[in-house]
């Protein structure tokens, strides 16, 4: 099944889930990296593979974002209270926020210190503003207070799905992993 | 200036007046520029030498007793990044620190074409010194002339990238440089 229903995620909305989580894990150790390294030829590849990765990340949360529009939210269980709801609604919205402002946060970085950069080795990334050293020193300011606000919503976000399943037993978490519908 | 360098050059400049009638050029800063293009991942990465100085004496019909002098302040080097500006100041770039000046002294200027003609001379640059041909073209018209021309260096020659940068990626080796320089007759 590849459309979601009220009851369960469909294919494409679950290999969106699950690609983006381990590339925005492999994404904070590539940016982590790549900040800290003595400047020489590996700290420009592993740039060019963090912001790679980065500009991935923002068509992929594009599509996902799209395709979550498109089709139906399976709904939440039913005895859930109504704080759970509301957290879980403002926390996607949250995530789905923070997916979008990194990505673009760095954009702005690497136009505005105008480094050529090749997206993957193929293509130039066009720039987004001028070079502008203040605007760069914000950017970088900006991208690591959105990476503390993401890595803090995936905390929380990460626990929740454990406790529902763990604590609770409700299928949410069962219902996003791969190949299982809902057996309710 | 010592003394007698000073001395050395008065001789110089009184032999060459006596030989030659070639003129002395003084460079109009504003109307000149010195460019290279370094590659980054095979990309260009252009940068401008915003400081130097170029002196000639030069005639453009008998080249031969012609001298060309130019010296780069490297401190003024701009790659349009701040950070790359910053990088290139460090020991394994420029090395600043040491090596403030780049100089390109040459005494053997000859003619190839129809105002087109080669300097050959060395390339001081990081303390080294190499043997440099740079072929320009000469646009004269009465006091107010303009040299152009371009050549590709090999920065390793000269230790310019070293350590992991000697290898040619992802900071490519050949480095081309271009000029365009105003000159105006002196005196
Ligand atoms: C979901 C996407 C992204 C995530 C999760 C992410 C995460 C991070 C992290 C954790 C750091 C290290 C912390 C820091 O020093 O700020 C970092 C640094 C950096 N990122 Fe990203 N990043 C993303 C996208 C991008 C993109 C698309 C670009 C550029 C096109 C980019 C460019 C940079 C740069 C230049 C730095 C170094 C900042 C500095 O020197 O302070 N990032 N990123
Ligand atoms: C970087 C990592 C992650 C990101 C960016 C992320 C993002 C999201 C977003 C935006 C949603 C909302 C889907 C929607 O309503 O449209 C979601 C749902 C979900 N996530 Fe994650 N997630 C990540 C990692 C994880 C991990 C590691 C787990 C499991 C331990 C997990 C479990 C879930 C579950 C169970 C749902 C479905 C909630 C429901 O059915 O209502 N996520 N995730």
């Amino acid at each position: 099944m590849l459309r979601n229903t009220r009851e369960s995620w469909g294919a494409p909305a679950k290999l969106l889930h699950w690609t983006m989580a381990a590339l925005v894990f492999a994404q904070f150790a590539l940016g982590w990296l790549a900040a800290s390294w003595r400047l020489s030829p590996t700290k420009l590849n592993l740039f060019v593979w963090h912001k790679s990765t980065g500009i991935l990340l923002l068509a992929l949360v594009t599509v996902r974002i799209v395709w979550r529009l498109l089709n139906p939210t399976p709904a939440l269980p039913a005895g859930l209270p109504r704080w759970e709801r509301a957290a879980a609604r403002a926390s996607h919205l949250l995530l789905y926020l923070l997916l979008v402002a990194m990505p673009l946060t760095g954009w702005i970085i690497n136009s505005t210190a105008n480094i050529p950069f090749r997206v993957f080795w193929l293509f130039p990334l066009p720039d987004i503003t001028a070079p502008d050293k203040a605007l760069e020193e914000l950017a970088k300011k900006v991208h690591l207070g959105l990476f503390i606000a993401l890595a803090l919503t995936l905390t929380v976000h990460i626990g929740a799905a454990l406790r529902h399943h763990f604590v609770k037993h409700n299928d949410i978490l069962a219902r996003m992993l791969p190949g299982k519908g809902r057996r309710a | 200036m010592n003394l007698r360098a000073r001395l050395a050059g008065a001789l110089l400049l009184a032999s060459v007046g006596a030989t030659a009638p070639a003129a002395d050029w003084g460079m109009d800063a504003a109307a000149s520029r010195l460019e290279f293009i370094a590659t980054y991942e095979r990309q260009a990465a252009p940068g401008v030498f915003r400081r130097f100085n170029t002196r000639l004496r030069f005639d453009p019909e008998r080249p031969q007793g012609g001298r060309l002098h130019v010296t780069v302040m490297l401190a003024n080097t701009d790659m349009d990044s701040t950070d790359i500006n910053e990088a290139i100041r460090a020991p394994e770039w420029f090395d600043l620190a040491r090596f403030q000046q780049a100089e390109f002294t040459s005494s053997d200027i000859r003619r190839t074409a129809p105002r087109q003609y080669v300097a050959r001379g060395v390339l001081r640059l990081k303390g080294v010194n190499r043997e440099v041909t740079v072929p320009f073209t000469w646009d004269g018209a009465g006091d107010t002339a303009v040299m152009a021309g371009e050549l590709t260096l090999d920065r390793t020659a000269f230790g310019i990238g070293t350590g992991e940068w000697a290898a040619g990626d992802p900071i490519g080796l050949h480095v081309k440089v271009k000029f365009k320089v105003t000159l105006r007759k002196a005196g």
